[in-house]
């Protein structure tokens, strides 16, 4: 039996705005296992992308507790947060939030460089070999497309060797066949480096690729597969 | 199809958008201010500046004027120059003779000079700064100044008050029971003379044709060379006249473009500080303006909106800043300067509509110009990219992959993103440092003129002025060696030079040195002719006396230094040749390496009285005539070694030679160097020291320090004002800086988030900007000490009329560099944590989704 990697415990997120208080997540509890694959799924505004980057370090609950790699997230400083965002989670977004003044590799060292690590160059070799943007090295991401704009991203998150990789819709800026791919390499990617993987995602079919899909629900998880 | 008329539409639009939208448009608002702030400001103060440095030459050179024609002028010159276009006044100033004594002081060093109306009412009154009683209008009226009082002893005299003299005048020498007309204070070398009336004039031998001065004032401050050359051709000038243009009028013209120059760069630094935000405020809005396009908002229209925006946000900037500029230049700044002691003179801050008017056009023209560009990438983006815009990022060629330390390589690669705003950031940066650099250059040097150069660049100067004309047992020693061992005992004196010197007499030789000296004397007294002072010369030579004088080693390597180092030392030294002084004719070359004939008078007893002390010794001896011959190596012009009224010449020779001649010689004057210039506890003490001589009445003395006071009191703010203009440009600038960079951060606010989503930390960030900033500050400074240095000596020297060396006023100028650093550095951690505020990286993320 592998052991939870992520653990929530009556997660909660509110939102002000003006006087009206907005419930993202409402005592959420949820697991992932080491090297699971999960996909969350839900309706807009259900708090999925809320989920997403409390487990990601991003933002912090308003009460309850999230447990990554057995580190309480909601008890670190700003500095922590920092730390484990560089190490131990890898994050994809929709919009791609690929940095625009840095070139390709420039984006994808980033994170190391941030560590002041010693650039695994063959590392990044493999991993822009594997996304098919070894061409794209020297390029600012304003001269990609969409797909090459994403797997950019897919090789940040996976630059650092995360233990856990997150992806709020990957694939919500491109097409059907490019959407496959994407998720497929994600999985691949995932397996070969034993990584967890979390995906949100509104396409069904894609959220079926994963080990475990999770429905969420005005905050509240509806159901687990 | 006809078009809509929709523009009241648009322009109720752009009104409420504006009202609803405060925050938005608040830094576009305050550039605004800032920049027609700076305008108005620092032309109101420029304004003020250069009327306050003309009004320190006023008082410098005793009244206003721009040439002088000297020795003598006709009617028909006089009457020329008055009708003459351009020319605002013509006044007269006649020298009319000397004050030998008072009935209270019998060597008394002061001329007589008579003004006309022009002089004293338009020329002279804006160098006096108080008045007592009035002109003198009969024979026996004088007007004085309180200095000259004092020199005759006579200080506590006042207005209606006599006052007997005698003086020396073309027709002979007289004493004459005076009544004081009235008593002024204010500037110039005049104070040392008393000025007298028409009538008093007439009777004294001199004329005008001969011995008057014209002096000329234009009305305007900036004359070309042509003209003043074209002037001095009309004069149809004698070979004995001399014209004598004032330094700033010779080079007004050059000083005029060099300060048309720094306005030029004054109003380009406005339009940076305008165009940038311009810029960076509507390019941050391109999202904003693309839906309006969506919504079907053409680009006519929508070009209509921003200009309608910028204008209503311009017209309440500009208002805002002039009234802050009139705020702080006209009650502020005097305020400030008032409260800290600080003396403007007559001349305050005061209001030029012109300014007012300028300060308004230039702003405007500056929005006009630089909202074209911004408006033209808004009008140009379709609705579908302003949708996925996302700041200004200006797209780079692909490039290799970085080398070197990540934080100065991503700021390199952001100052080298944007080239233009990041030329612009270091244009605005630089132009306010290199015109500070420029200003405090220029308001250091005034500074300079504080400083009149003086012989050896003593600190305090004392001379024996016991002596009197034509009486050769005058000298008195009113400086013993008791007063010399306090003065070098004195706490704060470094150095002491003593010049020494006994009276000499040169024997009449037909043709020879003396025969020669007689007749450059008689030329300058035209009551005498040469065979009576012949005649009378070999009566009694001695009132006809001379000074032998001695100076130290080296006292003589700093005279020789100064005739070109023509003297060998070894043969000066040693009493083989000797130097010449004399302050009036030229002395023919051919008298270089002549021997020339002196005698030390039979007789001639020394006596050291007593002084500074009760208990102290008497020394009486008395010296054989001793006839001695020494060769004239060089001549000196100087009228330092001594206040010698003696007729005769003066010889500087070695101190040890002197001593060889007589072994008690007079202390004639003491050279003193502080070992700290200016250090007014030495003063103190060295002035309680010449207090307690008892012959103190015969002591004259010179201070550094007090020459220093005087004239910055002349300056009269010169110095303050120049320093408001500067610390006001360099302020502009930094708010320029400050600015943009808020602006950028606000841009830049994605790029932050998404740095930090992938593990950048704050701390890092705030590295990464700390680089940003030393990069901008050392690039600015940079230019400023490249080019800002070429720009300086450039405006330096058009406007150094007064040839003063240039130097760079390293203090200031560190002041500044190490404010911009500290500024440059802050103002991105600054702004990027007021951006963040306490929003997660989510929230702020989500903004842009």
């Amino acid at each position: 039996m592998e052991k939870a990697i992520v653990k929530t415990n009556s997660l909660s997120k509110h939102y002000h705005v003006g006087t009206h208080t907005i419930i993202a997540l409402d005592g959420v509890n949820f697991e992932v296992k080491e090297r699971e694959f999960v996909s969350i799924i839900g309706k807009s505004g259900c708090g999925k992308s809320t989920l997403l980057h409390m487990i990601g370090g991003l933002d912090l609950p308003t009460s309850g507790t999230v447990i990554v790699d057995g580190m309480d997230l909601s008890k670190m400083n700003e500095e922590q947060l920092a730390l484990f965002r560089r190490r131990k989670a890898g994050f994809i977004f929709q919009q791609y939030n690929l940095i625009p003044d840095l070139n390709v590799y420039d984006n994808i060292a980033f994170p190391l460089e941030l560590d002041g690590a010693v650039v695994d160059k063959g590392f990044i070799q493999e991993l822009v070999n594997t996304l098919h943007i070894a061409e794209k090295l020297d390029m600012f991401p304003s001269m990609l497309s969409g797909g090459e704009q994403q797997r950019v991203a897919i090789a940040r998150a996976l630059a650092t060797k995360p233990a856990i990789l997150l992806a709020d819709e990957p694939t919500g800026n491109l097409d059907t066949s490019a959407s496959h791919d994407v998720i497929r390499l994600l999985k691949v990617i995932a397996e070969k480096y034993q990584q967890t993987l979390i995906v949100i995602t509104h396409d069904l079919d894609i959220a079926q690729m994963a080990d475990r899909m999770v429905r969420l629900q005005d905050g509240k998880i509806m159901r687990g597969k | 199809m006809r078009a809509n008329n929709n523009r009241s539409v648009i322009d109720k639009f752009a009104k409420n958008t504006v009202r609803t939208n405060k925050r938005q448009f608040l830094i576009l608002f305050i550039t605004i201010l800032l920049s027609s702030f700076m305008l108005f400001s620092v032309f109101t103060i420029g304004l003020t500046y250069l009327d306050l440095s003309r009004l320190q030459n006023t008082r410098l050179y005793g009244s206003e004027y721009d040439i002088a024609i000297m020795n003598g002028f006709t009617e028909d010159q006089k009457e020329m120059l008055i009708h003459r276009f351009g020319v605002k006044n013509v006044g007269v100033l006649a020298y009319c003779g000397n004050v030998k004594s008072s009935d209270s002081d019998r060597s008394v060093n002061a001329g007589f000079l008579w003004g006309d109306e022009t002089y004293w009412e338009n020329q002279k009154a804006p160098a006096i700064t108080e008045m007592n009683g009035h002109y003198p209008q009969t024979r026996n009226e004088l007007l004085a100044a309180e200095e000259v009082l004092e020199a005759c002893g006579k200080s506590s005299l006042s207005v209606g008050d006599c006052l007997s003299l005698t003086y020396e005048d073309n027709t002979g020498i007289h004493t004459t029971d005076f009544v004081i007309s009235g008593i002024w204070i204010g500037y110039g070398g005049d104070k040392a003379s008393f000025y007298v009336s028409k009538d008093f004039y007439e009777q004294t031998g001199y004329n005008l044709e001969s011995d008057g001065i014209l002096q000329l004032k234009f009305r305007s401050d900036y004359i070309t060379g042509k003209t003043i050359e074209r002037l001095k051709e009309s004069l149809g000038l004698s070979s004995t006249q001399a014209f004598q243009a004032s330094e700033y009028i010779e080079r007004s013209l050059t000083i005029l473009f060099a300060v048309l120059g720094l306005c030029l760069m004054i109003c380009f630094s406005a339009y940076l500080l305008i165009y940038n935000i311009l810029y960076l405020s509507v390019s941050g809005k391109i999202r904003y303006y693309g839906l309006l396009q969506t919504l079907g908002m053409t680009k006519k229209q929508l070009v209509r909106l921003i200009r309608k925006q910028i204008w209503m946000v311009g017209m309440a900037g500009i208002t805002a800043g002039i009234a802050l500029g009139i705020s702080v230049s006209l009650i502020l700044v005097p305020y400030v300067v008032k409260i800290l002691g600080i003396s403007l003179g007559n001349t305050g801050l005061y209001f030029y509509p012109e300014v007012l008017a300028f300060s308004i056009v230039v702003t405007m023209i500056a929005i006009v110009c630089g909202v074209r560009k911004p408006i033209r990438i808004a009008a140009d983006v379709t609705p579908v990219e302003a949708v996925k815009y996302r700041g200004t990022i200006v797209v780079p060629h692909a490039k290799k992959k970085g080398h070197g330390n990540l934080y100065w390589r991503m700021a390199k690669d952001q100052l080298k993103g944007n080239r233009k705003k990041t030329a612009v950031v270091f244009l605005s940066l630089a132009m306010s440092l290199i015109v500070f650099f420029c200003l405090t250059t220029l308001v250091d040097s005034q500074g300079r003129r504080t400083v009149y150069p003086n012989y050896w660049d003593a600190d305090f100067i004392i001379h024996n002025a016991a002596q009197t004309t034509e009486d050769i047992a005058s000298l008195q020693p009113a400086i013993n060696d008791v007063f010399l061992l306090d003065i070098q005992g004195a706490e704060g004196v470094a150095e002491v030079h003593a010049v020494k010197g006994i009276p000499v007499i040169f024997p009449y030789e037909e043709n020879g040195f003396s025969d020669f000296w007689i007749k450059g004397y008689t030329e300058m007294k035209p009551y005498l002719t040469y065979s009576d002072v012949v005649s009378e010369y070999q009566r009694n030579p001695e009132k006809y006396y001379g000074m032998i004088k001695g100076i130290d080693e080296a006292e003589f390597d700093y005279l020789n230094k100064s005739l070109g180092s023509i003297i060998d030392k070894q043969e000066f030294l040693s009493g083989r040749t000797a130097i010449l002084q004399y302050a009036g004719f030229e002395i023919p070359t051919e008298w270089i390496g002549n021997n020339i004939s002196f005698s030390i008078p039979t007789g001639h007893s020394v006596t050291h009285a007593p002084a500074g002390r009760g208990n102290s010794f008497a020394v009486s001896h008395s010296i054989e005539d001793q006839k001695q011959k020494i060769t004239i190596g060089a001549v000196s012009y100087g009228d330092y070694y001594g206040a010698s009224v003696n007729v005769g010449a003066n010889i500087i020779v070695s101190e040890t030679y002197l001593e060889s001649l007589t072994p008690t010689p007079y202390i004639l004057s003491l050279n003193i160097k502080y070992k700290r210039s200016y250090d007014t506890e030495t003063e103190e003490k060295i002035k309680n020291i010449i207090q307690a001589n008892p012959c103190h009445n015969d002591l004259l003395f010179i201070s550094k320090y007090d020459d220093m006071k005087t004239i910055q009191d002349s300056q009269s703010g010169m110095f303050e004002t120049g320093t408001v203009i500067s610390l006001l440009l360099l302020l502009v600038g930094m708010l320029n800086y400050v600015n943009t960079m808020a602006n950028s951060m606000q841009n830049r606010k994605l790029t932050f988030s998404i740095m930090e989503s992938v593990g950048m930390s704050k701390k890092q960030i705030k590295r990464l900007l700390t680089c940003e900033g030393i990069l901008y500050a050392g690039g600015s400074v940079f230019i400023t000490l490249t080019i800002g240095t070429g720009v300086t000596w450039c405006t330096f020297q058009s406007m150094n009329y007064m040839k003063i060396p240039f130097t760079i006023p390293v203090f200031p100028l560190l002041c500044a560099v190490f404010l911009v650093m500290i500024i440059c550095v802050l103002t991105p951690i600054l702004t990027y944590k007021k951006t963040v505020k306490n929003y997660s990286i989510t929230e702020r993320l989500r903004e842009y989704e």
